[in-house]
């Protein structure tokens, strides 16, 4: 069957499931669910995944909703604190008379010292960690893919029974 | 304040020439890699399943099953894999699973996995020391498969 659905869709359908979303992208996004074969078989694929795991998976919850915090964000943007205008102009007047000196030192001893940190750290915090995957599709294998950083295991998980 | 920045440039210069560890530099990697079963059942009838080792064991715990047992075909021992750069190591886990693994630098690896001689997955993946790479899928009678694939030390 032809996949109609897009990478924000999946996006859009695993937040749906981990009850990420507001009450009406919610029901959107039920709805192209049910509407949607290859949908629907991502999110069952979704929560059979989810089934897999123990409850030792830790959650981490943002403390105040995402409307709250670009409300907050907003805010700050077309009123800002007079005291941190204030902080500003006069950091930005010192900088101005002690610009050149002042950046090129802080520029070496940051660079300098990171270099020198990460090179003599353990090998963990050099390793670059982006992956890339592909499935052979032509077997109607879906992948879903994470990374447990307490058991530092990369995990591909192969469902064959998705399409 | 120019002393202060010569002093600056020659660290930098030092740190660059004595260069005791350089991952990106690594030409070849160890790797050994575990066919894995997942079971429900303490004791399953087969003699060619054995206990895991107890550190994998407890990485797995992550998954529902409660078992996990090494496949161990003696046609298909497992073994330790220094892979050289851009070359590709075939490893043999059963009859029906094998894995190619090539090393393309900075400490990633790419690996195919094969399934009854099928291509079903490639990987690629930057893997540190003591870290593994796991591809897994679900078997018959709700029980689960993992390829286990270990950069060693």
């Amino acid at each position: 069957m032809k996949k109609t659905m897009n990478f924000k869709d999946q996006l859009k359908i695993q937040a749906w499931i981990d009850n990420e979303l507001d009450e009406k992208e919610s029901l959107a996004v039920k709805a192209m669910v049910e509407s949607n074969s290859d949908a629907k078989k991502f999110a069952e694929s979704l929560r059979k995944f989810n089934s897999l795991l123990t409850k030792n998976e830790p959650e981490y919850k943002f403390p105040i909703s995402q409307s709250e915090l670009w409300a907050n964000i907003k805010k700050e943007i077309n009123h800002p604190q007079p005291r941190v205008l204030q902080f500003y102009y006069s950091s930005l007047h010192w900088l101005e008379s002690k610009l050149i000196p002042v950046a090129i030192a802080a520029s070496l001893v940051i660079i300098g010292g990171a270099y020198l940190a990460l090179k003599f750290t353990h090998n963990k915090s050099t390793v670059h960690l982006a992956s890339e995957e592909s499935a052979a599709l032509n077997l109607g294998i879906n992948v879903l893919s994470f990374y447990a950083p307490k058991q530092e295991m990369y995990v591909v998980w192969v469902d064959t029974n998705a399409y | 304040m120019k002393n202060l920045v010569c002093l600056l440039i020659y660290v930098l210069i030092f740190g660059l020439v004595v260069n005791p560890t350089n991952a990106s530099g690594v030409d070849s990697i160890k790797v050994k890699a575990l066919l894995v079963w997942g079971t429900d059942t303490e004791v399953p009838n087969a003699p060619n399943l054995k206990p895991l080792p107890k550190d994998l064991s407890e990485k797995l715990k992550m998954f529902k099953w409660k078992y996990y047992f090494q496949v161990c075909d003696p046609d298909y021992p497992s073994k330790e894999l220094l892979i050289t750069k851009d070359k590709a190591e075939t490893i043999t886990l059963s009859k029906k699973c094998e894995i190619q693994v090539k090393y393309i630098g900075d400490s990633t690896i790419e690996v195919k996995l094969f399934g009854e001689k099928k291509l079903v997955l490639i990987k690629k993946q930057a893997l540190q020391e003591g870290a593994h790479l796991v591809l897994a899928g679900e078997d018959k009678n709700d029980t689960a498969w993992f390829v286990i694939i270990g950069r060693l030390k």
